[in-house]
């Protein structure tokens, strides 16, 4: 099977590289990262300026990066329906849970480059022009520039978690829809809409997007010498992210395989 | 009067509800945890228990609280007088006489009278409150004889009055203090005609001053910019006659939210304080509380970072929480602004509770310890969204709902008390530094009663103080078993 389902990725690699909209993410990611160099000057000045990073990553990454990702996974399935390129793909030799699987491959695919391309930008951008000399505070070094990089690793690699939880609910709205369209307004409608009432109704733990962020709040607060801690927090993190990637993929491949594809 | 008894008790710790008129505890003091109070502690009868001395009254302590019956009103000495516990007898200064009480039975006696007018220049005592009032010392005992000298501050300097035979004489006028600067600095207006004023220079002296053994300090604070301070001591011993120069110490420049403490007993002056900043790494102008202390005057710093709330102040930041004798670092954060500026917002406008974290550095080897040797998480219900600015959430933002000043179980290590409903006061013991997130005890409160800390009876267990506008405080005393 997976054999079959490495094939279906190359094929949706393929066809993403032959679309505009692919290099348009990670365009405007790095536009997003240079335009907040007016409101966020890196220099040579002897202060450390992983503060840039900090706040960079979290515009580029989780407010415009999330959205471009939402775009582009709820149009993943629903934009070959709409088509009707889905017929001529099911012909194949390839089960309907391969497809989605080939489809869930190519979005996380499209989380890892849309988050390299911040994150390198961003920390290309404050080595070069500025200085990584780790965070001092009251005469102290407080972290060092490896426990800071360390830090960034590892909150780039958690930071993927609720972002890979996006792209299995992008591509169940996607399963769901006849066409891109509706499937991008309902994809970020319901993000907007949960967001909104996730803490009234007291699930906000249980909902992803609440995590988006998480991971680089510790390196932001690191940044500014505030104390911080991945426990609990990236339990939780990694949970309910893979919780709801593990449902919504599901349910994309249960409600995949009970469709019908009519001319 | 006395309510009936208000017990919830959850383990070992229970509380006794009794209104008490007249006691107000307005808060902590901020770099040591002690209770400010309209009341000072005596034992005046004589039982061994501690009473209360108001500023107009006295409460004996009977059979663990203090009953209306046992409430007495002073000698009548005038308004001006000034009053003092000493070693169970109660002195009064008034203009002209210095009068030792003593109570016996169901009344006062005088038991001597001096006759020492007070110098013309002592500033009349403070109205009621809890500033000090008409209950700010002035008898010290700098020989150690056990007979209390009488001390007086002016601006010339500070009188000391020994007891010579029958009477209290001027042993002294010790010209200690700093001198007086012109503080204002108004430019005279020439025009409009009529805002022509001719204008006096006003003289200003501010210094603290404190009396040990036989021994006075002087703490003088100086401008050094607009920003920066400096701190001057100065320690003098009295030799019966006039005050000599032991040493003086001056501290570095240090920003002036600094202020100076006693963080150990090192000898060394200790400063310490707290500054808001505002944080750099996120697209909300969010602040970040800072607070500082130095154990070596000012050469080195330790600092703690804490997202915070604009104007948010901790009740207390430093207090000895372990009982060692050190002050230990406390602070506290806020978990509104988690998760980044996107969620910061929807927890804003939607989400009518907030996280909060305290956290306790311990004071060890020379400084503080690099991670907290506590960390207490709360979740504080604040009625409505935080964006809607209500009374929890004005109350929060005071630092008004966390207290970690108290010792309820009596065991030398501080305890927590959060109030996380509008009408629940939660108590937390902390043992061992260890915090469990499930109260040890609740309390049910007025929805618009404030709640202080201060150990009321003196018992070695702090006690809860509600304070309500136009009703009798209530204190609730805290004690080892349930009902």
């Amino acid at each position: 099977m997976m054999g079959r389902v490495l094939t279906a990725y190359g094929v949706e690699v393929t066809k993403a590289l032959r679309q505009r909209f692919t290099a348009l993410g990670p365009a405007l990611v790095i536009l997003a990262v240079l335009g907040a160099l007016p409101v966020h000057p890196v220099a040579r000045d002897g202060v450390s300026d992983y503060a840039f990073v900090a706040y960079v990553i979290p515009v580029a990454l989780n407010s415009l990066g999330l959205l471009l990702l939402l775009v582009y996974c709820a149009g993943l399935v629903s934009g070959e329906v709409a088509d009707g390129s889905i017929r001529q793909t099911l012909v194949r030799p390839i089960l309907r849970h391969e497809y989605i699987l080939a489809k869930l491959l190519l979005g996380m695919s499209y989380a890892v480059l849309l988050t390299l391309t911040a994150v390198i930008t961003a920390w290309g951008i404050a080595y070069i022009f500025g200085e990584m000399r780790g965070v001092s505070f009251g005469g102290d070094l407080v972290f060092a520039d490896n426990e800071m990089l360390a830090t960034g690793a590892l909150a780039t690699l958690a930071g993927l978690a609720p972002q890979f939880a996006a792209v299995a609910f992008a591509i169940m709205v996607s399963t769901f829809t006849r066409n891109g369209a509706t499937a991008t307004g309902v994809t970020v409608g319901l993000w907007v809409l949960v967001d909104l009432v996730k803490y009234p109704l007291g699930m906000a733990p249980f909902v992803f997007t609440t995590y988006l962020e998480m991971p680089w709040q510790v390196f932001s607060n690191r940044c500014e010498a505030v104390d911080a801690y991945w426990q609990p927090m990236l339990y939780y993190c990694l949970a309910c992210s893979g919780g709801t990637f593990l449902v919504c993929s599901l349910v994309a491949i249960v409600v995949f395989h009970r469709r019908n594809f009519p001319a | 009067m006395i309510a009936a008894v208000l017990a919830i008790a959850l383990g070992a710790l229970a509380f006794d509800a009794r209104e008490l008129p007249g006691i107000e505890v307005t808060g902590v003091r901020p770099l040591s945890g002690k209770a400010i109070t309209n009341y000072s502690h005596a034992d005046l009868d004589g039982d061994g228990l501690t009473d209360i001395l108001l500023d107009d009254a006295i409460l004996f302590q009977r059979q663990g609280g203090y009953p209306a019956a046992s409430r007495y009103a002073l000698p009548d000495a005038g308004d001006a007088a000034r009053l003092q516990a000493w070693n169970g007898d109660l002195y009064l200064w008034s203009e002209s006489l210095l009068s030792r009480y003593r109570w016996h039975e169901r009344g006062w006696e005088r038991v001597v009278a001096y006759a020492l007018p007070r110098p013309e220049t002592d500033p009349l005592p403070a109205a009621s409150g809890a500033t000090g009032g008409r209950r700010q010392a002035f008898l010290h005992d700098f020989d150690g004889d056990g007979t209390p000298e009488v001390f007086s501050v002016t601006p010339e300097g500070v009188h000391v009055f020994a007891r010579h035979g029958a009477g209290y004489n001027e042993a002294g006028l010790l010209n200690i203090l700093p001198g007086r600067r012109i503080t204002s600095d108004a430019v005279p207006r020439l025009w409009l005609p009529e805002a022509r004023r001719l204008s006096f220079p006003v003289l200003k002296m501010a210094c603290r001053l404190v009396m040990e053994g036989d021994g006075i300090t002087v703490l003088l604070r100086e401008a050094v910019d607009s920003e920066t301070v400096r701190y001057g001591r100065t320690r003098y011993r009295w030799d019966g006659e006039q005050a000599v120069a032991r040493g003086t110490e001056t501290t570095q420049a240090v920003a002036s939210y600094l202020h100076p403490c006693r963080l150990n007993d090192d000898g060394m002056l200790d400063l310490a304080g707290g500054c808001e900043k505002t944080s750099e790494t996120t697209m909300l102008p969010l602040p970040v509380y800072e607070t500082w202390a130095s154990l070596d005057g000012g050469k080195t710093f330790h600092v703690r970072r804490s997202a915070s709330i604009p104007g948010f102040r901790p009740r207390c930041a430093f207090v000895d929480f372990d009982g060692d004798g050190q002050a230990d670092m406390i602070t506290e954060e806020t978990g509104l602004f988690e998760g980044g500026a996107r969620e910061a917002m929807s927890r804003l406008l939607t989400l009518p509770e907030v996280g909060h974290t305290v956290r306790v550095f311990r004071q060890q080897d020379g400084g503080f310890a690099r991670q907290p040797a506590l960390r207490a998480v709360f979740v504080i219900r604040l009625e409505s969204p935080a964006a809607a600015q209500g009374d929890m959430f004005s109350r929060y933002r005071a630092g008004k709902l966390v207290d970690v000043s108290g010792d309820f179980d009596g065991d030398g290590s501080r305890d927590l008390v959060v109030q996380d409903r509008i009408d629940r006061l939660s108590v937390h013991l902390v043992r061992d530094w260890i915090f469990r997130s499930t109260p040890d005890a609740v309390l049910s409160i007025d929805r618009a009663a404030q709640f202080a800390v201060a150990d009321v009876n003196d018992d070695g267990r702090s006690d809860i103080v509600l304070h309500e506008e136009g009703k009798m405080s209530r204190v609730y005393f805290s004690r080892e078993e349930g009902p």
